[in-house]
């Protein structure tokens, strides 16, 4: 087959061979700045309080959220890497499975959230740095839901391939990032004071 | 046909890797949560495994690698 060589092909192809590159440099630039978010609020609370964390703390829950995530983690790459194969009914599927999990985690935040209001309330100093940084990452993990539904919605109706998931790749590296920040945020909170 | 078959191969070995890395990922999470909850001022002794993890998620998860060729080619 003859290769065309009008300057508009050329152009195409430079286009469809740089674009995917510069969305990926532009994601990590935004994930890199909210990495800076996140490490001031995690900052934070050594400021104001060290280590000392309180006694009424809910072990059991966080790790069992901190599981969830990390299964909400594999659905998602899977899902990513069933699309980057053109296999679509894993990727509902998985998609699907990391939109409930994240669902679920979201669900278990507000029971800790409701515990730690009579436990450690917002004005006392654990409590200022508990509700801002869970409050933040749960944040990030309700906007995560949100991209993940909108993109599985796209590639239910067709959308994206093998040749073009640049935005399943960028919305579960998104999802790994809340992942990421969750495994410093819950030895912060946690784990550090020790029991 | 054949292509098929590769590509599910190709699909499975990558799953494969993905299952192996969580089941890193979970077995940290849980010797870190006891060496948390046994040891006295544990703080020091979590700081590997954040690296761990992170370090884990970074590269198998969100392919950190990658960055190495972004300013390559066209870019």
């Amino acid at each position: 087959m003859a290769m065309t060589t009008t300057p508009e092909a050329v152009h195409s192809r430079a286009e469809a061979t740089y674009r995917p590159a510069a969305n990926r440099l532009g994601l990590w630039l935004f994930l890199a700045s909210e990495t800076f978010l996140f490490s001031a609020f995690i900052s934070s609370r050594f400021v104001v309080s060290g280590t000392d964390q309180p006694e009424h703390l809910n072990q059991g829950l966080a790790l069992l959220l901190t599981l969830l995530l990390l299964w909400s983690s594999i659905s998602a790459f899977r899902a990513e890497a069933a699309m980057a194969h053109d296999n679509r009914r894993l990727f509902h599927r998985e998609m699907l499975t990391t939109i409930v999990l994240g669902a679920l985690f979201l669900v278990g935040v507000g029971v800790e959230f409701n515990e730690a209001l009579t436990d450690f309330p917002a004005n006392t100093i654990y409590g200022s740095s508990f509700f801002m940084l869970i409050g933040l990452h749960a944040f990030h993990v309700l906007t995560g839901i949100l991209a993940l539904g909108v993109v599985w919605n796209l590639g239910r109706l067709g959308h994206y391939g093998s040749d073009n998931h640049w935005p399943v790749e960028g919305v579960v590296k998104y999802w790994h990032f809340v992942d990421l920040m969750w495994v410093a945020i819950y030895p912060t909170l946690y784990l550090f004071g020790g029991s | 046909m054949s292509d098929n078959s590769h590509d599910t191969a190709g699909l499975m070995t990558v799953i494969q890797r993905g299952w192996f890395t969580a089941g890193a990922l979970a077995v940290l999470t849980l010797v870190e949560y006891v060496v948390a909850t046994t040891v006295d001022a544990p703080t020091l002794w979590l700081l590997p495994f954040i690296i761990a993890k992170g370090g884990l998620i970074l590269e198998v998860f969100m392919h950190s690698s990658d960055l190495k060729t972004l300013d390559g080619g066209n870019a």
